[in-house]
């Protein structure tokens, strides 16, 4: 029997005949007449076959990257290594959740090293592409591959986006022993979950701050392996992670605003009220898939997406940022926004250097040295600091807005929280009164508050 | 590719049947409005253009159509930028020096402004100018016109449905071999059947045969083409892959695709038909499928074997229920009844080649060489020994070819 790589699949070539269900995940494919299986069950198809006759040739790696060279040195915090060994006492699968902050790319790093395997470093953006390359460059001997943001450079230790690893996955699926998965929360609910499918890699990380619910979770779990080890903001903060203040500012719209908002909110809750009557456990995505069919739910649809447009960034929210830039102009601030254009509106009204997926790759990581080194002193941002940036140095972030969420809300907060001497961190979020933007923030303030508090 | 959003709305379901809401000759009157709206703004913002597209046209547009149109129309006039200061410079020096300074802003920009020697306004426009939505509008191409569009804006509606399609079949009359080759080329999995023998989604073969009595012709072939994952899961991983056959479809005679996709990530699947009796006008240049092994084939035989003409693409051979599509036919130039054919091999088996060189016995098929790749067996040990299979690894050597079929040409070549 001949085990072999097939665009992100396993095919079984030579094999007798088999019962259904010996082997897991194991598929007769009738279009080409061989049994094949899932990439990423390849160690249970392996170890299904082993004792099985004719012996197994494993050929799904006809031509293998070089061996990785060796690694540095590196120092780990004392709950770094118990993460690391709860991780390698699991199997090498398995999921670490660590606030933001608190080192996770470091947990990866030793992780790599003690492997020695050829490694696939997975990360959600161009940014955080180069700033993986950069860690791993000061550890790893050899030269760091890289797929994503226009580079193609296969090596034993290679990092790529989530993008280019899901289309070139078909093709280098079979290349590596252990996938590292930053940023882990993005899968198991969505089509990036063939990227994970698609690799044999025995060995797996994830790293995440912010784990998904059910039934990502579980999903996850299956691709990448179980929760291995979990500290919260609250287990870290005060000494491997900065206290904080949490400052809500509540904000009024003007009458134009206003008027805009309830007018919106008659006609969305119009068109609620009517579906709720007949189906009133309806999900909200649901809700959204049936609005769609019918010219009224999508008038609803259109009319909820001009509200959160419109409590984006409202007049009072620009007064206020410019009032909060004037008292901080002494500080280190982030602020966030909903939206590339709102972020663009601060940065030419305020002179701030936006940093958003349409700055290239080069001005970007500049601007980020500059606010290291303090010759920039502000930075704004819709999407693209909210995970994975490295800027110890932000002592004030400001969340006008957002749309991802909770999830999107504690990884914005955690940018702040890298420690320094004597820093303590100050965040605002500004909501709008008497709208849905209150609850929520109540709800988030909540959820990062609240564990700090238990720990006090 | 149509945002999906756009794609929703461009489509409507009747059942489980996906039908695109295609641009036609009465769109014609707006989309020249369109146009002339674009040609209005050349050198203005994009971003501007844009906003003044969401007012209604003095002539009613679908929506829907009409950003369609505009995406379309977007994509075949290059925008540029357009900045008196580079714009990274602008960013570097301003945002340095506001840093800097305790001034406001308007000195800070009058400050920056001096440093350049332009004006604070010229400063301000080029802050942000290499920014998409701060492009200029350029002038459309001359070749432009309603009817180009109303083309290109249903090709996207149909691309952007076979971008999302998990498996595609596609029952053609004529031509099919730029779609094998092409489905091949891109690692797709492709089974091929006599067209009268599947059965529709409704489970009768009525609609197929219908159809292939219009057509007058009973020899149409159904091809079912998805990728190796689709075994295991509805994957959309695939869709470029498959959109890329569309192009092809154009070579066909005739033919009827039928796409299934989902309009939402994890919405039900939902069936999409494309027939050529549907004015979408798919074709496009054919790109460069031509595998390495074939390309230097060519190369190698022009110099090598005046005598014999090496011509690309023959007509398929039926021989019982199975197809053959060979790469290339060799015809010698004195004596045209001197015909043999070449087929190129990629993965292969034992089982494979003993039941080919069976098959094509017993079909009367003796002229057929098989060029395998002796890097991809999939299977133990070496391939049967049979006067009609050569094996090459990086490129067919010619010499091996004509050893067989022209053996006096080359006296000392070996087999």
């Amino acid at each position: 029997m001949r085990l072999l790589f097939d665009h992100g699949t396993l095919v079984l070539a030579e094999a007798p005949e088999l019962e259904p269900g010996c082997v897991p995940g194991l598929l007769w494919d009738p279009r080409v007449a061989l049994f094949r299986a899932p990439a990423w069950r390849y160690s249970e198809v392996r170890g299904a076959l082993r004792h099985r006759l004719p012996p197994l040739r494993d050929e799904v790696r006809p031509n293998a990257l070089a061996e990785p060279a060796a690694y540095g040195e590196l120092s780990l915090r004392s709950y770094q290594r118990a993460a690391l060994l709860s991780w390698e006492l699991s199997g090498r699968r398995g999921t670490i959740v660590l606030p933001t902050g608190s080192g996770k790319t470091q947990v990866a790093l030793a992780a790599l090293r003690d492997s020695a395997a050829r490694a696939l470093c997975l990360v959600p953006t161009r940014a955080l592409l180069q700033q993986w390359t950069s860690a791993l460059g000061g550890v790893y001997g050899g030269s760091v591959g890289c797929l994503g943001d226009g580079r193609r450079d296969l090596q034993a230790v290679t990092v790529a986006t989530f993008e280019s690893a899901h289309r070139l996955m078909p093709r280098i699926g079979a290349q590596f022993d252990l996938l590292i998965v930053d940023e882990a929360h993005h899968f198991g609910s969505g089509v990036r979950d063939e990227a994970l499918e698609m690799s044999i890699a025995p060995q797996r990380l994830g790293l995440t701050a912010t784990p998904p619910n059910e039934p990502a979770l579980s999903r996850l779990a299956e691709l990448i392996g179980p929760t291995v080890y979990q500290l919260s903001i609250a287990d870290l903060a005060g000494k491997w992670l900065s206290d904080f203040d949490l400052i809500t500012v509540q904000l009024g719209l003007n009458a134009v605003e206003r008027a805009r908002y309830e007018d919106n909110r008659r006609v969305f809750g119009e068109y609620q009220r009517r579906t709720r009557r007949i189906d009133p456990d309806e999900s909200f995505p649901d809700f959204v898939r049936h609005a769609t069919q019918s010219p009224e739910g999508r008038a609803a649809l259109s009319a909820w997406r001009r509200n959160r447009h419109l409590l984006h960034f409202t007049q009072a929210k620009a007064q206020a940022v410019a009032e909060l830039l004037r008292r901080h102009r002494d500080s280190r601030v982030l602020v966030f926004t909903a939206d590339n254009a709102a972020a663009y509106r601060i940065a030419r009204d305020h002179l701030v250097m936006p940093i958003t997926c349409e700055i290239s790759r080069a001005e970007r990581e500049a601007a980020l040295a500059a606010f290291r080194a303090g010759t920039l002193r502000c930075l704004v941002s819709a999407r693209v600091l909210n995970e994975g940036i490295d800027v110890p140095q932000a002592d004030v972030a400001i969340i006008v807005s957002g749309t991802q969420g909770e999830r999107e809300h504690a990884q914005r907060v955690g940018r702040l929280l890298r420690p320094a001497p004597g820093k303590r961190a100050l965040i605002y979020q500004l909501a709008t009164r008497a709208t849905s933007e209150i609850w929520r923030a109540t709800e988030r303030r909540h959820g990062i508050v609240a564990a700090s508090a238990a720990r006090r | 590719m149509l945002p999906q959003a756009l794609l929703v709305a461009s489509v409507h379901l009747e059942g489980e049947r996906i039908v695109p809401h295609y641009l036609t000759g009465r769109d014609e009157a707006w989309l020249r409005l369109l146009l002339d709206e674009y040609r209005r703004f050349v050198g203005r913002k994009c971003s501007e253009l844009r906003e003044h597209l969401r007012q209604p046209l003095a002539i009613r547009a679908p929506k829907a159509k009409l950003r369609v149109a505009t995406l379309v129309l977007e994509g075949l006039c290059r925008a540029r930028p357009v900045a008196v200061v580079p714009p990274k410079e602008a960013r570097a020096s301003l945002f340095r020096a506001a840093a800097k300074s305790r001034s406001a802003r308007d000195a800070v920009m009058r400050e920056v402004a001096a440093s350049f020697a332009v004006s604070v306004s010229e400063i301000e426009h080029s802050l942000f100018a290499d920014l998409q939505s701060e492009w200029r509008v350029s002038e459309p191409p001359l070749e432009i016109s309603p009817s180009r569009l109303i083309d290109d804006a249903n090709l996207a509606i149909v691309g952007s449905l076979v971008r999302r399609a998990i498996h595609v079949r596609i029952l053609v009359w004529g031509n099919a071999r730029a779609l094998l080759r092409q489905a091949r080329f891109v690692g797709l999995i492709c089974t091929l059947a006599r067209a009268e023998s599947v059965v529709d989604p409704g489970g009768s073969r009525s609609a197929v045969r219908s159809l292939a009595a219009e057509l007058n012709d009973s020899n149409g072939l159904a091809l079912d083409i998805s990728g190796p994952l689709a075994l295991f899961r509805h994957t959309a991983v695939y869709g470029r892959a498959l959109a890329s056959l569309l192009p092809r479809l154009a070579y066909c005679d005739d033919f009827q695709l039928t796409a299934t996709c989902s309009l939402a990530p994890r919405g039900q699947p939902s069936s999409f038909v494309l027939s050529s009796k549907e004015a979408i006008a798919t074709r496009r240049e054919l790109g460069n499928d031509q595998r390495r092994v074939e390309a230097r084939l060519l190369r190698d035989w022009a110099s090598l074997a005046p005598d014999w003409e090496l011509v690309r693409e023959p007509d398929p051979l039926w021989f019982g229920d199975r197809l053959i599509f060979p790469e290339f036919e060799l015809v010698h130039r004195r004596e045209p009844s001197r015909r043999w054919l070449l087929e190129i091999v990629g993965f292969w088996t034992h089982d494979f080649l003993h039941e080919r060189l069976r098959a094509l016995r017993a079909a009367g098929i003796e002229r057929l060489l098989l060029c395998i790749d002796q890097n991809r067996p999939c299977t133990e040990g070496e391939p049967p020994l049979d006067a009609r299979i050569i094996r090459y690894k990086t490129r067919i050597d010619p010499r091996a070819v004509l050893g067989i079929i022209d053996p006096g040409a080359f006296p000392n070549t070996c087999k």
